[in-house]
C-alpha cells in the first residue's frame, strides 16, 4: 500500500473569539504512527478533526499525500477516523456498520462481503457480524469501529482518544493490537491522547500540544530526555524543577539554587534559569557527599520496582526515585539526607 | 404565581356565583340560541328586572335535551329555550317540564295555522320562524343562476352542486324543514322531492348554522334555512336574500320552565317579559331578526320584513302536525341520514346519471321522428348556460314531461335507481312505521336497506321488472355488467347491469328490458 | 432498593387516578356497545352488525385512508422544517420552530373555517385560479379537505418530535458516516433519518391516532362517512337505544391502542440515547448561497401553507363582509371591539384551565416515564398504556362519561356536583392531554443516558434526589415541550369541554369562539377572539423556544474543545 504523509502549515482556527489552534506546523511521514499529546483543551482533537474535515474551516494549509485538502469535504478526503465514542450506528448490525463505507463507494456486493469478512477477521470479531452494536462490549465496539474505518482502505488513519473508554488492562492490550495492526497495514496513523504512556508506548513520534500551539515534536525518548520547555518537561513523566541562576566562569558552569547551594554542570545548557532533573537521576544517602544538596524526607511511596520519596531541598519539594530490591534499607520520613545529582542528565530551561 | 391568583379569583367567583344564585335570583337558561341573540334579550331583561340575573347555557337543541335528561335527578336549570317544538314534546313526554301559568297581553292564539302555545300549558311560543331558501347573490350572478323560490325549483338540474342543507339529525330547525315538506307534500311525495333536491346538494352540513355560513361565504349558492338566518345574514351586510316557499310552516320558537326548577318564579318572570311589547321588539335586533308573535311589534319592523299576520300567504298552506312530527322524530332523522347524508356522493352521481339518461332517452324518442336531427349539439345539462336563460325552462319542461310519461307507462318499478329517486318508488314502500321505536330497526340494521326509497335487495318476482313493450320502444341490445363493487353498493346498484343505450338498470333477464 | 416502596406508592396513586378519571367514565359509555339495546343483555351482535354495514366499512376505510395520507402529508411538511432548522446555521431557526408550532394551537374548527375561505370551492385560491387560469383545484372537496386541514393542524407533532430527535443525534454519528464517504441525501436516508426514527415514529403515531379519532374537522367540513363522525352522530342524535355509536367508539379505541402498541413495538430496542447529554448534538453546517436561497424558498412556502388558516383568520377578523370574493370587501376594527366586550372571561378561564391542566400533566408524565423506563414495578407498562389510551378516547365520549360518572359526586364546600363544577373541565383537559406530556417526558428520559443516573446513585444520592437533581434537570427541554404541547392544545380544545361547560361564566375561549361563530354577525368577532388565542399561545411558545435555545447555547459553549 502506498504510504501517505501529512503536512500542516501555519494552521489557525478559532471558535468565535476563542483561538483554538494558533499556527500549527507539522510534518508527518508516510507510514508513521504519530501521536498528538496534550491536556484537554490543548487543541489536539480540534487539530485531528481539522485533518478529517470536521469543524470550522481553518486558515493555513493541510496536505495529505501532497494534496491540498482544506477545501475538500470530509467525504472526499479519504481519511479514516475512529471516534472516541466509536459512533457505531445503533440501527445497523455490525456487518452493516462495517459495510457502510464500501456501499457508499459502490463496491460490488460480493466484494463487500469478502472485505467485511476480512476486516472483521482482522480485528478478531468475525463471529459477531450479525450482532447489533448495543450487544457488544466496549472493546468489541472499539474493534468494530476500527474495522469499519480500515475496511475502506483510507490513506490516513485518525484515532481520537480511541482507548479512553476502555478499562486499563484492555487498554494495554488494545494499544498493542492497534500498533500491530498499524504496522501490518503500514497506514499513516495519528493518535490523539492525553495519556503519555499510550503515546510513549505506541508512537514513532509525537507532538505535544498546549494552548493551540505545538510545544515540541520528536520521538518519545527525545521529548523525555530533551524537553524543549518546562511544559513538555512537566507533562511527560515527572520532572523536578530547580529555580535559580546559571553562572559561567573559568571552572565551568555552575547552577546557584535559591537557597545558595551550588551545582556544577558539565556544560552550558540553555539560557533559562531552571534546572530540570528526572527523579531517577538523583541519588540519596544519609552520609554527606561532596556537591550534594541537603534535604529532608517528607513522604515515601512504595511502587514495587522503586521507592518514591518526596524530599524538601533547595527551597522546593522534589521527587526522588530509588530502585528497590529485597533487603535494601529505606529512608524514614523525617530523615535528613544528602542528594547527589547526576548533572549529566540535567536539562537547563 | 399568576395562575394561583387566577385560580383563587376564579374560585372566589365560583363561590360568589353560588352565593348570589340564592340571594338575587339567578335564572339558569338552557338554550340553543347563540350569544348574539341571547345577549340583547338578556340585557333588556336585566335592565327591566334588575333583581334577576340570567345565566345562559348554550347547547345544541338535542344536546340540551340530553343535558336536561342527564341532570333530571338533581335539576339545576330553570328554563329550556329553543326553536324546535319537537324537542319540547320530547321533554314534555319525559316529564321534564313544569306546567306554569303565564300572563300576557295581545298575543294571538295561533300564528298561521299553528297554535302558539302547548295546549297543556307546558311550553309557550315567544317568536315564530318559517323555513325557506336563502341565496348568495354574488354566487348566483357568477354562475348565471336565478334564485330558487320554491322547493320544486331546487330539484332543477341547473342547481346541481349548488345547494346546501343541514342534516335534520343535527339540527332541530332543519328537522322541522324536512318535516314541513313531508307534511306538505305527503310522506311519499315529500321524500321523493327531498331526494331530488339532495341530488343537487353541494354538501350536508353538520351544524344548522353551517348552511347560512356556507351561503354567506359563497361556498355554495343556495341554502335551505330557517328565516332568521337569512334575515340576520342580510342585516349583517352579506349579499344574500331569503324567500319563503309556498309550502312552509310558521312554527313558534318556544320556551318552557324546567320541572323542579330552582328558581321557578324567576323563570316565569322571564317568559312573561319576553311576551311584553318591549320583549318582543328586541326580536327585531339586526342580529336576531325573528318574527315577533305580537302583531303590534311589526310596526317597528324594518322595510321589507315579512309580517305573517298580514301576509296570509306565508305558512298558510301547511298545518304543521306536531304530534305526528314528534312521533316519527327519530325515524325521519335516521332516514334522512342513511338515504341522503351518508350516501350523498352516490346520490349526486345517481341524479346526474338519471338526468343524463333521461335526456338521452328523450332525444332518442324525438330522433325516431326526426332522423338526422339527432346529432345536433346537445345541451349541457349540468352546467349553467351562460349565454341565455332559455335552456332552463326547456330542461324544466322536459323533466316533467318525462316524469309524467314514467307515471303513465310504468307498472312496476323498472329498477332500483328510478325507484330510488322516488318517481314511483312509493308503491313499493313497506307499511309506514307507526312510531320512532319501530323505526329503530332500520337504523341499527343495514342503512342501505332502510327507507322507502330503497327497495329490498331481493330480486323482484319474475315478471316484475318486465313491462310490455310500448310504442316505439326498442329492446335493450346488450348489458354492461356491473362495473365494480362500489357500484354494487350504490343505491342504484343493478343486479345484472345497465343497458348501454338508455343506461337504464336491468334487473333480471336482459331481453325483458326496453328503452 | 430502599426507595422502591415510595415509587410503588406513586405508581399506585397514578393508577388510581387514571382508573377513576379515564377508565371508569369511558367504560360507562362503552359498555353500551356490548349490550343488546332492547334487553340490556351482553352480546356481540352489535359488532357483527357493524361489519355487515357497507356504510361502516366505508367509514372505516375512509378513516384509515385519511389518517395514512395525513401522516404522509404532515411528514412532507415537517421534515424539511425540522431538518433545515436543526441541521444548518439558519437565521430564524427559533422563529421557524415557533411558527411551525402555531398550527397546533388553533382551534381546528376555526382553522377549517379559515381554510374554507382560502382553499374552499369558492375560496381565494380557487376564485383567482378560475379567473386567471380557468380551472380550480379540489383542495377542500370531501376527504381532501380533511387531509389538508388535519395535516396542517397536526404536523407540529412530527416537527417537534423529529426536531428533538435530530438535535439529540450525536454529532459523531453523522461525522463517522461522512468520514466513510457518505453525504447529502444518502447520509440523511441511511444515518440521520433512521437515528431520528424514534422521534419520527412517536410523532407520526400521534398524528395517525389524532386524525383517526378526530371528530371536529370532518364534521366542520361536513364529511360524515368516517368513523369518529359516525360515532358522534349516532351517539348524539339517536342516543343509547342505538349501540352503533358506542360500537364505533370501541373500535376507535381498539384500533388506536393497536397502532400505539405497534409503534411501541417498533421503538423497542431502539433506545438511541446517542448523546451524552451536554455532549455534541448534531453538527450544524453553513449553507452555500444557492442552498440558502433554496432553503428559504422551501421554508417560506411551507410556512405560508401552514399559516394559511392564520392568515385567513386574520383577514376575517379585520374584514367587514367576506363573501364569494378573494378578499374581504373592507377592513375594520369593529370585530375586535365586539369581541373585547364579551370575551375577557373566556380568555382568563382558558389561561387558568390550560395552565392547571398542563402542569398537572407534566408531573404524572415524568412519574410515569420514570416508572416505565427506570423501574421494574409490576404493571408499569399497563400504566403507560392506560395513560396513552386517553389519546384513543374521543372527547365527546369522555365528556358523556364524565357527566354520567360525576353527576352524583358532590364536591364538599362548593355545593354542587363535580360534573357541573369548572374543575371537571380541567380534569377532562388533563386526562385528554396527558398522553402528549407523557410522550414528551418519555422521549426526554430516553435521551438521558442511564449512566448519568447511576453516577449520581453511586455518589450516594438516593433515588429521589437523583430524580430531583439529575433526571428532571436533564429532561428540562422535553418537559417544557410537553408542557407547551399540553397547554396549547388544551387551550383550544373544544370537543370534551363542549359537553362539560356548566355555565358560560366557566366557559373557555374555544367555547367562546364557537358561540360567536354560530351567528352571521359574530363571525368576525369570533375570528378576532381566535386571533387572541393564537397570539396568546404564540407568545408563550416563542418565549419558551428562546429559553430552550438559550439553554442549548450555554450547553454547547461548555462543550467546545
Amino acid at each position: 500500500m502506498a504510504q501517505t504523509g501529512i503536512t500542516i502549515e501555519d494552521l489557525h482556527l478559532s471558535f468565535g473569539d476563542t483561538d483554538v489552534l494558533r499556527g500549527v506546523d507539522l510534518d508527518i511521514r508516510p507510514g508513521e504512527f504519530f501521536a498528538f499529546l496534550g491536556p484537554s483543551g490543548s487543541g489536539k482533537s480540534t487539530l485531528l478533526r481539522a485533518i478529517a474535515g470536521f469543524g470550522p474551516r481553518p486558515r493555513g494549509r493541510i496536505l495529505i499525500g501532497g494534496r491540498e485538502v482544506l477545501d475538500l469535504a470530509p467525504w472526499a478526503r479519504n481519511v479514516g477516523m475512529v471516534f472516541q465514542s466509536y459512533a457505531l450506528w445503533p440501527h445497523m448490525s455490525v456487518r452493516d456498520n462495517v459495510a457502510f463505507g464500501l456501499r457508499e463507494r459502490r463496491v460490488p456486493a460480493r466484494q463487500i462481503r469478502d472485505r467485511v469478512d476480512a476486516a472483521l477477521d482482522l480485528v478478531g470479531l468475525g463471529h459477531l457480524d450479525e450482532r447489533m452494536p448495543n450487544q457488544l462490549s466496549g472493546g468489541q465496539q472499539q474493534r468494530i469501529a476500527l474495522a469499519r474505518t480500515i475496511v475502506v482502505e483510507p490513506e490516513v488513519l485518525l484515532l481520537d482518544e480511541p482507548l479512553s473508554n476502555l478499562d486499563a488492562s484492555l487498554r494495554v492490550q488494545m494499544r498493542r493490537e492497534l500498533l500491530g495492526l498499524q504496522r501490518k497495514l503500514g497506514l499513516t496513523t495519528i493518535f490523539v491522547t492525553h495519556d503519555q504512556e499510550e503515546a510513549n508506548t505506541t508512537s514513532d513520534r509525537m507532538a505535544v500540544l498546549d494552548g493551540g500551539v505545538i510545544q515540541q515534536i520528536g520521538t518519545p525518548q527525545e521529548l523525555y530526555d530533551q524537553p524543549a520547555n518546562l511544559f513538555v518537561a512537566g507533562f511527560l513523566g515527572t520532572a523536578n524543577i530547580f529555580e535559580g541562576r546559571i553562572e559561567t566562569d573559568g571552572d565551568g558552569v555552575r547552577f546557584h539554587t535559591r537557597t545558595g547551594e551550588v551545582l556544577t554542570l558539565p556544560e552550558a545548557g540553555g539560557e533559562g534559569a531552571n534546572l530540570v532533573l528526572r527523579p531517577q537521576n538523583i541519588s540519596m544517602t544519609l552520609a554527606p557527599r561532596e556537591g550534594g544538596l541537603r534535604g529532608e524526607v517528607l513522604h515515601r511511596e512504595f511502587l514495587g520496582s522503586q521507592i518514591r520519596y518526596l524530599v524538601r531541598a533547595a527551597g522546593t519539594e522534589i521527587v526522588v526515585d530509588q530502585s528497590h530490591s529485597a533487603g535494601r534499607d529505606w529512608f524514614e520520613t523525617g530523615a535528613q539526607v544528602h542528594l547527589v545529582v547526576n548533572t549529566a542528565s540535567a536539562v537547563v530551561l | 404565581m399568576k395562575l394561583k391568583h387566577l385560580a383563587l379569583a376564579s374560585l372566589a367567583a365560583t363561590g360568589l356565583a353560588a352565593g348570589t344564585a340564592l340571594a338575587a335570583g339567578t335564572i339558569t337558561v338552557i338554550t340553543s340560541y347563540p350569544d348574539l341573540m341571547t345577549g340583547p334579550i338578556e340585557a333588556a331583561f336585566e335592565a327591566a328586572h334588575p333583581e334577576y340575573n340570567l345565566e345562559i347555557l348554550n347547547k345544541k337543541t338535542s344536546a340540551g335535551v340530553k343535558y336536561l335528561q342527564e341532570i333530571a335527578g338533581d335539576n339545576t336549570a330553570d328554563i329550556f329555550w329553543a326553536s324546535a317544538p319537537d324537542a319540547f314534546e320530547v321533554l314534555k313526554n319525559g316529564d321534564l317540564l313544569a306546567r306554569v301559568e303565564i300572563a300576557s297581553e295581545g298575543i294571538p292564539e295561533k300564528i298561521g295555522a299553528y297554535p302558539l302555545n302547548d295546549p297543556d300549558g307546558y311550553y309557550f311560543g315567544f317568536a315564530a320562524a318559517g323555513y325557506g331558501i336563502m341565496w348568495n347573490e354574488r354566487y348566483l350572478k357568477a354562475h348565471d343562476l336565478e334564485p330558487a323560490r320554491e322547493w320544486e325549483d331546487l330539484t332543477r338540474p341547473e342547481y346541481h352542486g349548488h345547494v346546501g342543507m343541514s342534516a335534520p339529525s343535527r339540527s332541530g330547525t332543519t328537522h322541522l324543514t324536512v318535516e314541513t315538506l313531508l307534511q306538505g307534500d305527503g310522506w311519499d311525495e315529500g321524500w321523493a322531492k327531498w331526494k331530488w333536491i339532495a341530488g343537487n346538494f353541494a354538501t350536508v352540513t353538520e351544524r344548522s348554522f353551517g348552511v347560512p355560513d356556507g351561503v354567506n361565504t359563497g361556498n355554495f349558492g343556495l341554502g335551505i334555512v330557517i328565516d332568521f338566518f337569512g334575515f340576520s345574514s342580510r342585516a349583517s351586510g352579506f349579499p344574500v336574500d331569503f324567500a319563503y316557499p309556498t309550502i312552509t310552516a310558521l312554527v313558534p320558537a318556544n320556551i318552557a320552565v324546567v320541572k323542579n326548577a330552582p328558581n321557578a318564579q324567576g323563570a316565569v318572570a322571564f317568559i312573561e317579559y319576553l311576551l311584553t311589547p318591549e320583549g318582543q321588539s328586541v326580536l327585531l335586533d339586526p342580529a336576531i331578526m325573528r318574527l315577533p308573535i305580537n302583531p303590534g311589534t311589526y310596526a317597528e319592523a324594518p322595510e321589507g320584513f315579512p309580517n305573517p299576520f298580514e301576509d296570509s300567504s306565508i305558512g298558510a298552506t301547511v298545518k304543521f302536525d306536531v304530534e305526528k312530527s314528534g312521533a316519527r322524530y327519530n325515524l325521519v332523522n335516521s332516514m334522512f341520514d342513511v338515504m341522503i347524508t351518508y350516501r350523498l356522493d352516490d346520490l349526486r352521481a345517481a341524479v346526474g346519471a338519471i338526468r343524463g339518461g333521461r335526456e338521452k332517452a328523450r332525444r332518442r324518442r324525438q330522433c325516431r321522428g326526426h332522423g338526422a336531427h339527432c346529432r345536433g349539439p346537445r345541451p349541457d345539462r349540468g352546467q349553467p348556460d351562460r349565454r341565455g336563460k332559455k335552456p332552463r325552462s326547456r330542461f324544466h319542461l322536459g323533466l316533467h314531461q318525462e316524469a309524467q310519461e314514467g307515471h303513465r307507462h310504468r307498472r312496476g318499478p323498472p329498477g332500483r335507481g328510478r325507484a330510488g329517486m322516488g318517481c314511483d318508488g312509493g308503491r313499493k314502500l313497506p307499511p309506514r312505521p307507526r312510531t320512532g321505536r319501530q323505526g329503530r330497526r332500520h337504523v341499527t340494521g343495514l342503512p342501505a336497506r332502510t327507507g322507502p326509497a330503497t327497495p329490498p335487495p331481493s330480486p323482484p318476482p319474475d315478471g316484475e321488472g318486465i313491462r310490455a313493450p310500448g310504442e316505439g320502444d326498442t329492446e335493450c341490445p346488450a348489458v354492461i355488467p356491473r362495473p365494480s363493487a362500489a357500484a354494487a353498493e350504490s343505491p342504484i346498484a343493478c343486479r345484472v347491469g345497465w343497458c348501454p343505450t338508455c343506461r337504464a338498470c336491468i334487473w333480471s333477464r336482459p331481453s325483458s328490458r326496453f328503452c | 432498593m430502599p426507595n422502591l416502596s415510595g415509587m410503588h406508592l406513586v405508581a399506585a396513586f397514578i393508577a388510581l387516578l387514571l382508573i377513576g378519571l379515564l377508565l371508569v367514565p369511558v367504560a360507562q359509555v362503552m359498555i353500551v356497545a356490548f349490550q343488546n339495546p332492547a334487553t340490556g343483555a351482553a352480546t356481540l351482535n352489535n359488532f357483527v352488525d357493524f361489519f355487515r354495514s357497507a356504510l361502516f366499512r366505508e367509514s372505516f376505510w375512509n378513516s384509515f385512508y385519511v389518517s395514512v395520507v395525513s401522516v404522509v402529508v404532515a411528514t412532507a411538511i415537517a421534515l424539511p422544517l425540522a431538518y433545515i432548522t436543526t441541521r444548518f446555521h439558519f437565521a430564524g431557526s427559533a422563529l421557524i420552530q415557533s411558527l411551525g408550532f402555531i398550527p397546533l394551537i388553533m382551534p381546528p374548527f376555526v382553522g377549517a373555517v379559515a381554510m374554507q375561505l382560502i382553499f374552499g370551492r369558492n375560496g381565494t385560491v380557487n376564485l383567482l385560479l378560475r379567473e386567471h387560469l380557468g380551472f380550480d383545484l379540489p383542495f377542500m372537496e370531501g376527504l381532501n379537505g380533511v387531509i389538508l386541514v388535519q395535516s396542517i393542524h397536526y404536523f407540529p407533532f412530527i416537527l417537534i418530535n423529529l426536531s428533538a430527535s435530530l438535535r439529540n443525534i450525536d454529532r459523531s454519528m453523522e461525522e463517522a458516516a461522512q468520514n466513510l464517504g457518505s453525504h447529502g441525501m444518502r447520509l440523511f436516508r441511511r444515518i440521520v433519518f433512521p437515528l431520528a426514527m424514534p422521534g419520527y415514529i412517536a410523532g407520526a403515531a400521534l398524528v395517525f391516532i389524532k386524525v383517526f379519532d378526530d371528530l371536529g374537522t370532518p364534521l366542520l367540513l361536513d364529511v360524515n362517512n368516517m368513523l369518529a363522525p359516525q360515532a358522534y352522530l349516532r351517539i348524539s342524535s339517536i342516543g343509547i337505544s342505538d349501540p352503533m355509536g358506542y360500537v364505533i367508539s370501541v373500535i376507535l379505541v381498539v384500533f388506536s391502542v393497536l397502532s400505539l402498541w405497534i409503534s411501541f413495538l417498533f421503538m423497542r430496542g431502539r433506545d438511541y440515547a446517542t448523546v451524552q447529554k451536554g455532549g455534541g448534538g448534531m453538527a450544524r453546517r453553513e449553507l452555500g448561497p444557492a442552498e440558502k436561497v433554496l432553503a428559504y424558498a422551501v421554508v417560506i412556502f411551507i410556512l405560508l401553507l401552514v399559516l394559511t388558516p392564520h392568515v385567513g383568520l386574520m383577514l376575517l377578523s379585520f374584514g367587514t363582509i367576506w363573501s364569494f370574493a378573494p378578499l374581504p370587501d373592507g377592513y375594520t376594527l369593529q370585530n375586535y371591539v365586539a369581541m373585547w366586550e364579551g370575551s375577557r372571561i373566556f380568555i382568563m378561564n382558558t389561561l387558568l384551565y390550560a395552565g392547571i391542566a398542563a402542569t398537572a400533566d407534566v408531573i404524572p408524565g415524568v412519574a410515569i416515564a420514570y416508572i416505565v423506563l427506570r423501574t421494574r414495578i409490576f404493571g408499569r407498562h399497563g400504566l403507560d398504556y392506560l395513560a396513552t389510551a386517553a389519546l384513543a378516547v374521543p372527547g365527546v365520549v369522555l365528556g358523556i362519561g364524565y357527566l354520567r360518572t360525576f353527576h352524583s359526586l358532590d364536591v364538599p364546600f362548593v355545593g354542587k356536583p363535580l360534573a357541573s363544577w369548572w374543575v371537571v373541565i380541567v380534569l377532562a383537559l388533563t386526562i385528554r392531554r396527558l398522553p402528549y406530556a407523557l410522550r414528551a417526558c418519555m422521549a426526554a428520559l430516553q435521551q438521558v443516558s442511564l449512566a448519568l443516573e447511576e453516577a449520581a446513585e453511586s455518589l450516594g444520592a438516593t433515588r429521589r434526589r437523583t430524580i430531583h437533581k439529575i433526571v428532571v434537570p436533564l429532561m428540562k427541554g422535553g418537559l417544557l415541550a410537553g408542557f407547551i404541547t399540553s397547554f396549547a392544545t388544551a387551550a383550544v380544545e373544544l370537543s370534551a369541554t363542549i359537553m362539560l361547560v356548566g355555565s358560560s361564566r366557566d366557559a373557555p375561549l374555544s367555547y367562546g369562539i364557537y358561540l360567536f361563530m354560530q351567528t352571521p354577525s359574530g363571525r368576525g368577532a369570533g375570528a378576532a377572539l381566535g386571533m387572541v388565542a393564537v397570539v396568546l399561545v404564540a407568545i408563550g411558545t416563542v418565549i419558551t423556544q428562546f429559553v430552550i435555545e438559550r439553554d442549548k447555547k450555554t450547553r454547547a459553549s461548555g462543550d467546545q474543545r
